[in-house]
């Protein structure tokens, strides 16, 4: 089989786990990436289909964009927090299908009220 | 033109100088407590009486919510859940999913905001009434959890 090399960049752990899967089998690291991507690109195979995605990693906790976005935000006085806030939700405001109403409304049930908050909150 | 620049410290000032007895819950409650998650409505807990529910309608008719004077105060007592309001849509709860007013009074925490003092629901009831299955409650509690351990539970 005639070969033609190739320069790809690819994530390190993922150069990591082919060679691991490579010393597993007695195989090399061209090979192991040949042998992949055959599979892949097998006739008769949806794209993607069979190539199964590592599994997603969920941290407990908030993560590290949202603990940060925390952290920030406790650096500012309860006043500034409430102005951000309300300053957002005015501009959210600005793109609801319908004006401010004079309303009220009572439920029986609190489970009624959840959802309907719910539905509240997609009416931009 | 309210001489307030949030809607919070506005509804906050008519709710007091009407001598509603009422416990801040929801979102505005977490802002005061640490977050800028931004939320269209103010949750209050108020004490079930009619008397009460009076005081708080007479307040939020001066919020720009008209319709809250007709409203029946011993209705909004009876029921769980009164919506009130739109610009600022104030909910008023006569129970905060599992708390009632009584015990959320005894543990309020007092902020203060452009000079108005505001009973806000403690750390350990805001978690408790985001209980719920919603998802927006179950990430609410983690920022709860969080505030309260990178901050402790005392206003500031």
């Amino acid at each position: 089989m005639a070969l033609t090399r190739v320069t790809i960049t690819i994530p390190p752990e993922l150069v990591d786990a082919a060679d691991a899967r490579a010393a597993e089998l007695g195989r090399s690291r061209s090979w192991i990436l040949t042998d992949a991507l055959g599979r892949y690109l097998e006739p008769g195979t949806a794209r993607g289909v069979g190539v199964r995605e590592p599994p997603a990693t969920y941290e407990a906790g908030l993560g590290e964009s949202r603990q940060a976005q925390l952290e920030a935000d406790l650096a500012l006085t309860p006043e500034e927090r409430v102005l951000i806030a309300e300053q957002t939700a005015s501009i959210a405001d600005l793109r609801r299908r319908h004006p401010a109403r004079d309303q009220v409304i009572v439920f029986d049930r609190y489970g009624d009220f959840l959802q309907w908050r719910q539905r509240e909150a997609l009416d931009v | 033109m309210s001489e307030y620049r949030t809607h919070l410290a506005q509804v906050a000032a008519c709710l007091n100088e009407a001598r509603a007895r009422y416990v801040l819950f929801g979102a505005a409650a977490m802002q005061l407590w640490g977050t800028t998650r931004a939320t269209r409505d103010i949750d209050i807990l108020i004490e079930a009486s009619p008397a009460n529910a009076r005081r708080v309608l007479a307040a939020l008719a001066r919020t720009g919510a008209g319709l809250a004077k007709d409203a029946l105060a011993e209705e909004v007592a009876a029921k769980p859940v009164t919506v009130i309001g739109d610009s600022p849509r104030v909910d008023v709860l006569t129970v905060a999913w599992s708390v009632r007013y009584a015990e959320a009074a005894k543990a309020a925490v007092t902020f203060e905001l452009e000079g108005v003092p505001i009973p806000t629901a403690s750390l350990d009831h805001l978690v408790e009434s985001k209980r719920t299955d919603r998802l927006q409650d179950a990430a609410d509690v983690q920022v709860l959890e969080e505030i309260r351990r990178l901050r402790g539970s005392e206003p500031g």
